[in-house]
């Protein structure tokens, strides 16, 4: 199993007029062939644009990679020149979105901008590119897709269209898809036709995912390994059952702690996170979750804590876990 | 992946400190209303904030020039007409900065002093659109339904009419000047402001807080006046700006041709016209009055643009 | 939680539509609605998208008027009163809307003070000094601080705002709050701090709330009662625990399966139900059974007439095939 994509230590920045916002603040992750990563976050956590910095989709300026490599099947995306990653794009990486309308154009019939995907990165006549557009509608389960091509994208549902645009992303069997998001905007009874979608399609074609969402049952579902961020930085990683049975970073604890599950009545509060995520233009010297955190010591507000690990493959950066720390007080593991 | 080396760290920097929620509830920065905030991002826009300062130093001209020149703008001496720029007059050894007209008349005096005409006919007339303009446009856009149906059909039949036919006609009626200039300006100039309102209303109707305003009780009076006209102000303010350049052209291009500001006041149209009669010999005659109708405007358009990008709240941050 | 005998009504709801004329045709958001809400309790309402719960909430609150049926409240002195034209000024100041977005909900021009201070002003309430105080009183009650009143909403975060709509719907004392989705547009972490402030303020107070949401964890958790829409019809309405561990209508079976559970194990366990077909569209909806499309347990009878909502096995649901 080769790995598709390595992200080292990744640094990001939006230069407003405020300031410089660090957006992203040292992002590691990487990804082997057929796997899906989730990528859990609040807003403002840095998820959305550690991913778009992987297509090289943000406008830069004013967003800024100001340090970190990305490797994508052996390509250094970060030194890569607009022109080479046109041709990335769609074939070795491609992308859906939360909201499929702002990304189909609404003047086209759907089967024409699937030929325009297609025939971007193979040569292939048009009657043959037709083929495989239909031929990727079927993939996706659209019925009745020879008169369904030639439909606007106003004419689907928000879940057809989702589908329309998982066929788009597909049309190069690019190796890694990137998912924003996918079902957010979406009723829960098509997020699960959605998500069956995806599984199947990752078991047909072997191609990794990363699934980027704040939904912790749509990462219980789907992932085989979750990153937590927080405040512009990976905070835990793990498989799935590492993240949900033996969460390590208190915010990763916090953060399943506060959803309510189907036994618990109102007689048990809701356990919330007090407080508000920092703001980026200033942040904070220390750990990010610092002034939120019931067990902050005093390093945490002094330095970032390095990664720790715990186990096979799961690491937290928390200073509770140094071989110094005398464990957690006050609050403790409830 | 990298891990540096867990180094000894001494045990006290382990001491408890626990969360402080206050400060993450804090807002750090300091209070901005809508239009402070508006004015820092316009602050940052070169153009605009050039174009600011040209206007004010226009309207300073125009104030002050007429008031302390040596000269009135109707005063005539024949011995030295038609001087050129920076003639400096031997008789009374005043320097004539724009030069003379073939009436031997200051023109720097002049055009200041159009200025004033120009400028005070330009913004009576958006004034009176604009105030015509919000009343019809905010009753057309809360009322909705079949009388803004039939509102809009009417600026629809008004904006069929050109203008020029109105001032002619009105001219027939009235003397013509600087009042029926305004007149028939405000007879059919409101229906772009209108319109604005129009739009601007009919959307903020639909957000949340005019509809919890409406919950709440308020009667129409106070959702109009307290909800939906201050938020539709930062629109209204932009097209001002960008209604100006349009008035200023209409009225020198009005006093070019006759139909305008009628002897003996003069404004930059008039001004354009004596100096286009000699415009082969005294070129500076038409060129001056021509710089300062197109750099008036031009400042007016930047600066209209610059607001627009600066009061558009979906740009902030 | 109140037993029967004891709960007292406080909005009865009487075959309430409503229907909206569109180029299309008629789309019918809300069709016929029975349904009594009792002083204390908190309602949920869920559904999909197009399903009516949202009309259904601002229809109830006064943003629409009934294109059928009427609303009775039960006012504190005990006289029933039905909503209208007339009532509503004096309905405005006992029922209350907190809304999902917290980004338009507030007026942009106005300090926090000003907004949430608007309705005591319109009701004639206190005069000026003891409103300040007011202001201070609801900020504090809301978990914000007197700082915050003068800024403005742009300057606060998504959960700080959805706080200060909350203050701003009990400025004027109401007893019955519509909340339509009030966090559906926050963060997970600030989710909770808004639920448990509105279960504080229920206790408090004493307040009834109509609950719509679409996040069925979150409602079942703050929900006595919850009622499930489909297309503008309710298919079933319970206990929040009955209709968890007795799901009789085949739409809430296939809802409530599937929403992903935060645990992988049970995920991976799970027999999910997965519904064919898009959510229908309320324009011009065929007689019958609503769900009558996607259902698979579809008989002939579905399709010919609509099914009433009627207590079976312990609660009421609309459904030919279940059994009594």
């Amino acid at each position: 199993m080769s790995k598709v994509l390595e992200v080292k230590d990744l640094h990001v920045s939006f230069d407003t007029y405020a300031g410089e916002v660090k957006a992203v603040r040292g992002v590691s992750f990487d990804l082997e062939e057929g796997e899906v990563l989730a990528i859990v976050g609040e807003s403002g956590c840095g998820k959305s644009v550690s991913a778009q910095t992987i297509m090289k989709l943000n406008p830069m300026p004013p967003a800024r990679i100001k340090s970190g490599e990305i490797i994508l099947n052996n390509k250094d995306i970060v030194k890569a020149t607009e022109k080479e990653m046109r041709s990335i794009r769609g074939k070795d990486v491609s992308m859906i979105f939360q909201d499929p309308m702002t990304c189909l154009n609404p003047t086209m019939p759907i089967g024409k901008q699937l030929v325009e995907a297609i025939k971007n990165h193979q040569k292939l006549s048009k009657e043959d590119a037709k083929k495989e557009a239909i031929r990727l509608l079927n993939l996706v389960k659209i019925p009745n897709p020879e008169q369904r091509i030639k439909q606007y994208p106003h004419e689907f549902s928000g879940g057809m269209r989702q589908r329309v645009m998982i066929a788009m992303a597909l049309s190069c069997a690019p190796k890694l898809l990137i998912a924003d998001e996918p079902t957010t905007a979406l009723d829960v009874t098509i997020q699960a036709q959605i998500m069956e979608l995806l599984q199947e399609i990752k078991e047909k074609t072997n191609t990794a995912i990363i699934l980027i969402t704040h939904d912790l049952g749509v990462v219980a579902s789907m992932a085989d390994r979750v990153a937590v961020m927080y405040a512009g930085k990976v905070v835990e990683t793990g498989t799935a059952k590492d993240i949900f049975y033996n969460p390590s970073h208190p915010y990763t604890k916090a953060l399943l702690r506060s959803l309510p599950t189907t036994d618990m009545d109102r007689s048990v509060r809701l356990v919330s996170i007090p407080g508000t995520p920092p703001d980026l233009l200033n942040p904070p010297v220390g750990c990010g979750f610092a002034s939120r955190c019931e067990n902050c010591m005093r390093i945490c507000h002094e330095e970032q804590p390095n990664q720790f690990e715990i186990g096979e493959n799961h690491t937290a950066s928390c200073w509770l876990l140094h071989p110094d720390c005398p464990g957690p007080q006050v609050g403790g593991d409830k | 992946m990298d891990k540096t080396m867990n180094e000894k760290i001494d045990k006290s920097r382990f001491e408890w400190v626990g969360a402080n929620v206050n400060e993450s509830e804090a807002i750090t920065r300091p209070t901005t209303s809508y239009w402070k905030d508006a004015m820092q991002r316009l602050s940052k826009n070169k153009a605009a904030m050039i174009s600011l300062w040209v206007i004010i130093l226009i309207l300073l001209l125009a104030i002050f020039v007429p008031m302390l020149s040596p000269y009135t703008m109707s005063e005539q001496h024949y011995a030295h007409t038609s001087q050129s720029v920076g003639f400096r007059d031997p008789d009374d050894g005043h320097l004539h900065l724009f030069g003379t007209d073939k009436l031997g008349r200051d023109i720097f005096t002049r055009i200041w002093s159009g200025a004033r005409i120009s400028l005070i006919i330009s913004f009576t007339a958006v004034f009176v659109n604009v105030i015509i303009g919000i009343i019809y446009g905010g009753i057309s856009g809360y009322l909705g339904g079949a009388v803004d149906n039939i509102m809009m059909r009417i600026i629809e039949i008004i904006n069929g009419i050109p203008y020029l036919i109105i001032v002619i006609l009105l001219m027939m009626v009235l003397e013509p000047g600087i009042v029926t200039m305004i007149i028939a300006y405000a007879a059919v100039g409101w229906t772009g402001m209108a319109r604005l309102v129009r739009g601007q209303i009919m959307s903020l109707k639909q957000q949340d807080f005019v509809v919890a305003a409406k919950v709440m009780g308020a009667r129409p009076s106070r959702i109009i006046f307290k909800h939906l006209i201050p938020n539709t102000l930062s629109v209204v303010i932009v097209n001002i700006t960008l209604a100006i350049p349009g008035a200023i052209f209409t009225e020198a291009f009005l006093s070019y041709i006759g139909l305008g500001v009628q002897i003996p006041i003069a404004s930059w149209g008039t001004l354009a016209n004596d100096g286009s009669k000699v415009f082969q010999m005294y070129p500076s005659q038409l060129i001056i009055p021509a710089i300062c109708i197109s750099l008036t405007m031009l400042s007016f358009n930047l600066l209209g643009d610059g607001l627009r990008d600066s009061l558009d709240p979906k740009l902030r941050r | 939680m109140a037993n029967n005998q004891e709960r007292k009504k406080l909005v009865e709801i009487k075959n309430v539509s409503k229907h909206f004329r569109v180029s299309e045709g008629t789309l019918k958001a809300v069709n016929d609605i029975n349904l009594d809400i009792y002083k204390g309790e908190t309602l949920g309402l869920v559904g999909e998208s197009g399903c009516g719960k949202s009309t259904f909430g601002k229809t109830l609150i006064g943003i629409y008027n009934p294109t059928k049926g009427t609303i009775i409240y039960h006012t504190a002195d005990g006289k029933p009163m039905e909503i209208n034209k007339k009532t509503l000024f004096s309905y405005s100041k006992m029922a209350q809307i907190i809304f999902q977005d917290p980004y338009s909900s507030l007026d942009p021009r106005m300090t926090v003070a000003d907004i949430i201070e608007e309705g005591m002003i319109i009701h004639k309430m206190y005069d000026k000094h003891k409103r300040k105080e007011r202001v201070y009183e609801l900020l504090e009650l809301v978990g914000l601080n007197k700082e915050h009143a003068n800024r403005f909403a742009h300057e606060f975060s998504g959960g700080q705002r959805q706080r200060i709509g909350i203050a701003r719907a009990l400025a004027i004392e109401p007893e019955f709050i519509v909340c339509d989705e009030p966090i559906s547009a926050l963060d997970v972490s600030i989710q909770s701090q808004i639920i448990n402030l509105l279960h504080d303020l229920q206790q408090k107070l004493g307040l009834t709330y109509l609950f719509i949401a679409h996040d069925l964890n979150i409602v079942k958790y703050i929900s006595d009662r919850i009622a499930v829409m489909y297309l503008g019809n309710i298919v079933e309405l319970a206990s929040s625990n009955d209709l968890y561990e007795n799901t009789l209508h085949p739409y809430s079976q296939a809802l409530l399966s599937a929403v992903p559970i935060p645990d992988p194990d049970k995920e991976a366990q799970k027999n999910r139900q997965i519904l064919s077909g898009d959510v229908p569209s309320p324009i011009n909806t065929p007689k019958g059974c609503p769900f009558a499309g996607r259902c698979p347990y579809v008989m002939d009878i579905c399709r010919q007439e609509k099914p009433v909502l009627e207590m079976k096995q312990g609660h009421l649901v609309a459904c030919h095939k279940v059994e009594k």
